[in-house]
């Protein structure tokens, strides 16, 4: 499993815009690869991940497993609760 | 003289056909808009009359100048991206149009949250929201008019 521990300016509670996602996807994890599953952890004070952001991050994931792939292929430790649930949600 | 009642006749009967084709583009047109306006009010209706008005009353700022209420506001402007994707395959556009004011709310308050903010500064927050708040309603209203 390939752990990825995402680093956030640390005045940083929330997250938001679809941009932003795209770019921490590119700077932090870069490519995806399939058959390979993955630990996203976000940093405990991040208490709110708006949807725009959700959707520019996990854009490459949905190309690489599609949207019932990454319930399986992804694991996400986050302070945020049912958080792998809501960016189920989101992504659909 | 049969020439010209014959040409009147001919011409008396397009004129009739395009009327009957013309009533029924109407008639169309009206059931669609008539559809689509009772589709709009079966999604959003609740989130209009009640969800809306309801938990933008609780978006407050507490004694620490953070806002507060904003976890229930922004989970219904969630609630009703995912509601509306009946209309991504049934108008694009408007589900483009409605969506994207939905993740400019809430892409706004997530930017205000766990900050401490000015009390100077709070009536400019709650009108920028009453304002992305209003475009939204303005954006299904104009749907359930013009289907």
């Amino acid at each position: 499993m390939i752990r990825i521990e995402l680093k956030f300016d640390k005045l940083l509670t929330s997250l938001a815009g679809n941009k932003f996602g795209t770019e921490v996807f590119e700077n932090q994890v870069a490519n995806v690869k399939y058959g390979e599953k993955y630990e996203i952890v976000f940093p405990e004070r991040i208490k709110y991940v708006a949807t725009s952001f959700i959707q520019g991050f996990f854009q490459k994931f949905i190309e690489c497993f599609g949207i019932v792939g990454i319930e399986d292929n992804i694991e996400i430790v986050s302070s945020i609760k049912d958080f792998k649930k809501f960016i189920v949600d989101c992504l659909v | 003289m049969e020439v010209g009642a014959l040409v009147l006749s001919i011409v008396s009967l397009i004129a009739t056909v395009l009327i009957a084709i013309w009533q029924i583009c109407i008639t169309i047109k009206i059931n669609k808009i008539n559809l689509n306006s009772n589709i709009c009010e079966k999604i959003f209706d609740k989130y209009l009359i009640e969800d809306i008005p309801f938990n933008r009353r609780k978006l407050k700022f507490d004694c620490n100048e953070v806002l507060t209420g904003w976890d229930s506001f922004n989970k219904i402007l969630v609630d009703m991206k995912r509601d509306s994707l009946y209309f991504k395959y049934n108008d694009e556009f408007f589900y483009n149009k409605l969506t994207n004011c939905l993740t400019e709310l809430e892409d706004y308050i997530t930017s205000q949250i766990n900050k401490r903010i000015d009390s100077t500064e709070h009536s400019k927050i709650f009108d920028e929201i009453d304002e992305k708040i209003k475009n939204i309603y303005s954006i299904i209203d104009l749907k359930k008019i013009k289907g």
